[in-house]
């Protein structure tokens, strides 16, 4: 049995202009950092100390005639990996200032560190960098031409400058590595699908099936089913979209698309004349709201709106939504004609999603009759 | 809320207070949120995140939830402050008598003084509150940590801005140390809770660290932070800032 020595850790080191530093993710205002040199050598040295003490081992960082030193000595384990991950973090953060001088260097000492090279291809990429992108994932690709992922960034950098024919080849080269590549699916269809939806779908059928949670995919399916034609089809689609992260934009125009498809099921179904169950709804709601009261007609009203934004289904028939601020157990016509209803007296000039204006008018007409009958 | 964190803490929210939450997006207010507890009339509490903060809505909604779950820690005695009016209006008044607010109109240096008083009522009622519902939330939501430190650094580099002469001269001296002291006592707040000692170096190159360090205890003396707890943190500053005339506490029931 012999002796074994401890592994040697080689001291990784960077060195960058503190002119390049991003000051604004600091917590200091970087006006008074600006004006204060001492306290700004002390909260790069921190922010560096920092970041370099939750990796383990120590750090030295020194800020001199304009130039941040940063020295690290891993206390185990491979430092490129450990760095590398450190950097994938901040980008993660939207750190990218401080990540390009630790990709950087990852990449000067060894070329052909592909995840650097990826992550930063990608990081220009998304700065808008784009041509800096190009370059830095062609060099990636120079040595790893079967990257699939590389191929995809390279092909969304592409894409972003406008260079269709690249992007296209460079995403197709990119699925023919990988089918399974979902992300370069989603690219790809989203380039044919300004074009030709038809040529998309089934890229994009695909891209949504291997990313059941990814939003973007779900939406981008739903558009393409849309542009078909197929709405019964795209509507779960954009159910399932909002539903996913019911506040972002995508939710938004999934919200948006939604309401379209029912103005026109709606008065479709009844050939373009008013809906008597909506009518109905609506003389429902004209008296309840008027025996309620105003306080009640506000909490009712804005309880269906809140409950609106994840979608009511219209067309079913089903009694299957309850409220908290009324008894009973509505369909989603019902909640819908209750919430126009109330929106007019409120709020007459807020956007309800849906036009039951005819309806309404109708069941104001038939309450009318009701209060004041025919004499004969 | 794609959060699970986000969801667990609705959940409590739900459970404790017997009042569903409701979120939504809302356009045209300058915080980051607005919040409309329930009340037996309006049973929902709702949570409505500025549009331009959509991609932080979870971490938004998750201070929300935590700002209710101290508040409603008793439902039956929920803390809400009030201005009392006429000390308001002395304090405005000498504040304006005050350089540098004295330079200006007569009419302009009370409604400057009078902005003083209601940020500095602002301020003391709302900082513990911000900085026990950070610690509910780094312990609760580890999924939102990096959220969560984006979220401080750019309120504490905010508030550092007071340093800068423009700031600085333009409120008395005594207005902007009481601002700085309580500013000081976040920066410690979240340095105790994240390990991040950057935002404390305009505080100790200063000289006002001590100052936040005394209302910093005042708050680590109190914890957990339920909502008795929290009306006693705040009269503890108020006391400290001399604060305590200005404003009194108003409870209400708000059990479904």
């Amino acid at each position: 049995m012999g002796f074994f020595e401890p592994e040697t850790m080689t001291p990784f080191s960077f060195q960058f202009p503190l002119a390049d530093f991003d000051l604004t993710r600091l917590p200091i205002d970087p006006d008074l950092l600006r004006g204060d040199a001492s306290m700004l050598a002390a909260a790069v040295q921190e922010f560096y100390r920092e970041s370099f003490e939750k990796l383990g081992g120590s750090a030295t960082v020194v800020v001199r005639d304009g130039v941040v030193s940063v020295a690290w000595q891993p206390g185990s384990g491979d430092a490129s990996a450990q760095l590398l991950q450190h950097a994938i973090g901040l980008l993660r953060q939207g750190n990218a200032s401080s990540a390009e001088p630790i990709l950087r260097a990852l990449i000067a000492q060894d070329a052909r560190n592909a995840d650097a090279l990826y992550n930063l291809g990608m990081m220009l990429s998304d700065q808008g960098r784009l041509v800096e992108a190009v370059e830095t994932l062609q060099e990636l690709l120079n040595f790893l031409p079967e990257h699939s992922e590389g191929w995809t960034a390279l092909g969304v950098a592409h894409a972003r400058l406008n260079a269709i024919p690249e992007a296209v080849k460079a995403l197709e080269r990119a699925i023919e590595i990988d089918p399974r590549n979902a992300h370069a699916l989603r690219n790809l269809a989203a380039i044919h699908g300004k074009e030709s939806p038809a040529l998309a779908l089934p890229l994009m059928q695909e891209a949504a099936r291997l990313l059941p949670g990814d939003q973007r995919s779900q939406y981008g399916l739903a558009q393409c089913l849309l542009q078909l034609g197929r709405v019964e089809d795209a509507d779960p689609l954009l159910v399932k979209t909002i539903s996913l992260d019911p506040l972002s934009e995508i939710a938004e125009l999934a919200r948006t698309e939604r309401s379209r498809i029912a103005q026109a099921n709606l008065h479709a179904k009844s050939g373009g004349g008013t809906r008597p169950d909506a009518v109905f709804f609506c003389l429902d709601a004209l008296q309840k709201f008027q025996a309620l009261g105003e306080e009640q007609t506000k909490t009712i009203t804005f309880e269906i709106a809140m409950l609106g934004r994840q979608g009511l289904d219209i067309n079913d028939p089903s009694k299957k939504y309850t409220l908290r601020s009324l008894p009973g157990q509505f369909t989603g016509l019902h909640l819908v004609s209750l919430l126009y209803t109330g929106m007019q007296r409120i709020a007459p000039n807020t956007d309800a999603g849906i036009d039951l204006s005819r309806e309404l008018a109708e069941a104001k007409a038939l309450r009318s009759d009701q209060t004041n009958p025919p004499k004969n | 809320m794609t959060q699970p964190d986000t969801q667990k803490m609705i959940q409590l929210v739900e459970q404790q207070t017997g009042y569903r939450v409701t979120v939504d997006l809302i356009s045209g207010i300058n915080e980051h949120a607005q919040m409309i507890s329930a009340r037996p009339g309006n049973p929902v509490h709702l949570i409505r995140v500025n549009d331009t903060q959509r991609a932080f809505a979870d971490y938004i909604v998750a201070v929300q939830c935590g700002m209710l779950l101290i508040l409603w820690s008793d439902p039956s005695k929920v803390p809400a402050i009030v201005l009392e009016e006429r000390p308001a209006a002395d304090q405005a008044e000498r504040w304006a008598r005050e350089e540098p607010l004295a330079l200006m109109s007569a009419d302009l240096s009370k409604k400057v003084g009078r902005f003083y008083v209601e940020g500095l009522v602002k301020q003391v009622q709302s900082l513990p509150l911000e900085i026990g519902v950070a610690k509910l939330v780094f312990e609760k939501c580890p999924s939102l940590r990096d959220a969560q430190a984006e979220s401080f650094r750019a309120q504490l580099q905010n508030l550092s801005q007071v340093f800068s002469p423009r700031v600085k001269d333009s409120a008395p001296a005594e207005v902007f140390q009481k601002n700085v002291a309580m500013n000081a006592a976040l920066a410690l707040g979240w340095s105790g809770i994240s390990g991040d000692r950057i935002a404390l170096l305009p505080y100790e190159s200063t000289g006002h660290l001590e100052s936040g360090k005394k209302l910093f205890a005042a708050l680590q003396a109190a914890s957990p932070l339920d909502s008795a707890a929290y009306t006693g943190v705040v009269d503890a500053w108020a006391r400290l800032l001399s604060l305590d005339a200005l404003y009194r506490w108003d409870f209400s029931s708000r059990k479904p």
